[in-house]
């Protein structure tokens, strides 16, 4: 049995086996995020970091909560009232997890759209729900940019399907994003949590020896830093904002 | 408006622009001119925030542009400053997609000049796409970072560090392009092309966008330019 850490009502955090930790999102109904909800996600990896303590074995999991929804995007009507709302929630989580010194895994429930995809594509692994569920990045028809948009795209993807994610807001499903390399792994709704949690297992002794977060900066660290760049800034404007809703 | 070197023509929201510098469609400084204010003018009229895509294409099914005019680039040590760089420059600037319809030959610099284009279609039955630089001793600063950036690893050694020539079907094995079609096709198959494409300009953000994938490429030639 898990143990729980964290028991909220939109946000969950339980400690399984060797040290593998998951979050859960259910913040009902699509798990969208302001930059209040950010900044419990960071707290909630703050935790994990605190209760591994440095040079140790772990890892995290983060999913949704139900076969539907991973995370459909940002709560695009904040930036109306708050035009500094990715910078002060967003921003400063994908740094986190671009940061965080264990191994990261999303576990894709369901949908995951807009800024859903930065968030999914910042953790290390992605399992996906091979039955249910879209992988798409809207902003090219909802006029939105900031910089760094393109950085994990461009870094972790292949050209061709870095591509068709932001230049012409491709839509997979969960098998087709496999193929091109978007997630690493496809597991039907009764079974992707233990694949994930098997996946975590595997990889949490990477993290022992301390450089694991300097060495996946080697490879994407100029997202991290491109995500940095744009983190608590209130002194210029730090992107397009959608033209368009969804 | 009238060009040297090239013909522009303009079908709903796509314009053609059409290489004519016979025999091979060369590129000195003054076509690369030429060219950029073909780019201009499409952008002029499409307008902003507006659908459009721009295709670049030669005059026949035999050449597309067989590369730079290394006489020029002899007598003339900025020939490329003042042409081939800042047109590729504006090429991944562009507001619109771009699609480079590789009728035939592509060597050299014009393999960078159909790399700078979102997207490729060519000839199924005639025609190499080959750069040559690492055989003939030619580099410039800036040169690998469309290689690098459009095409996978393994893919970018093939083009710049083997100097692979490639015919169509490899190509698009390689994803050096995206589709091939036969000579009486493959007009029809870029149009098509540009018009799944056209509408992805309309809420303005579309270069920006390139840019987070290939800026890189841009800046390089920005900073070579003039």
């Amino acid at each position: 049995m898990p143990e729980s850490i964290i028991n909220e009502t939109n946000l969950a955090l339980d400690r399984y086996d060797g040290n593998v930790f998951v979050i859960t999102m259910r913040k009902a109904p699509e798990n969208r995020l302001n930059s209040a909800y950010a900044q419990k996600l960071i707290g909630a990896f703050n935790t994990v970091r605190k209760l591994l303590g440095e040079d140790a074995e772990g890892a995290v999991i983060t999913k949704g909560n139900d076969a539907k929804f991973w995370c459909t995007g940002l709560e695009l009507d904040e930036s109306d009232s708050n035009p500094y709302a990715n910078s002060e929630g967003f921003f400063p989580l994908l740094a986190t997890i671009m940061d965080f010194p264990f191994p990261t895994i999303a576990l894709i429930t369901g949908h995951t759209f807009g800024g859903a995809g930065p968030f999914a594509l910042s953790h290390d692994y992605r399992v996906m729900n091979s039955k249910r569920g879209f992988f798409s990045m809207p902003p090219v028809n909802l006029g939105l940019h900031f910089p760094g948009i393109g950085t994990l795209p461009r870094l972790k993807l292949r050209p061709q399907v870095a591509r068709a994610m932001l230049l012409e807001a491709k839509r997979w499903t969960g098998e087709e994003a496999r193929k091109d390399g978007i997630v690493d792994l496809v597991a039907e709704p009764d079974k992707m949590l233990d694949v994930a949690l098997e996946l975590a297992r595997q990889w949490a002794p990477k993290a022992k020896m301390g450089v694991f977060s300097l060495l996946r900066n080697e490879l994407y660290g100029e997202a991290g830093r491109a995500f940095r760049e744009i983190s608590y800034v209130h002194g210029k404007p730090t992107g397009s904002p959608a033209k368009a809703k969804i | 408006m009238a060009y040297r070197y090239l013909s522009t023509e303009r079908r709903g929201d796509v314009f053609i622009i059409t290489l004519q510098k016979p025999p091979e469609n060369r590129l000195d400084t003054e076509a690369c001119q030429e060219l950029i204010r073909a780019y201009r003018q499409a952008e002029r009229e499409l307008g902003q925030d507006a659908e459009g895509a721009v295709i670049l294409k030669g005059n026949d099914a035999r050449f597309f542009c067989t590369g730079l005019d290394l006489d020029e680039r002899e007598r003339n040590a900025y020939s490329s400053t003042d042409g081939f760089y800042p047109l590729l420059a504006t090429i991944l600037d562009f507001p619109f997609p771009t699609i480079a319809l590789i009728n035939g030959h592509v060597f050299g610099g014009a393999c960078l000049l159909t790399l700078a284009h979102d997207y490729r279609v060519m000839n199924s039955q005639r025609g190499y796409w080959q750069m040559p630089p690492v055989n003939a001793g030619l580099h410039h600063p800036g040169m690998g970072t469309l290689p690098r950036l459009r095409l996978s690893a393994p893919v970018a050694r093939k083009v710049l560090l083997q100097a692979h020539k490639y015919k169509a079907q490899e190509a698009l094995e390689d994803g050096i392009v995206d589709a091939i079609a036969t000579p009486d096709r493959m007009l029809d198959v870029t149009l098509e092309l540009a018009n799944t494409w056209k509408a992805k300009a309309k809420m303005g953000v579309y270069g920006l966008l390139r840019n987070e994938l290939v800026g890189a490429a841009t800046e390089a030639y920005q900073r070579n330019s003039y």
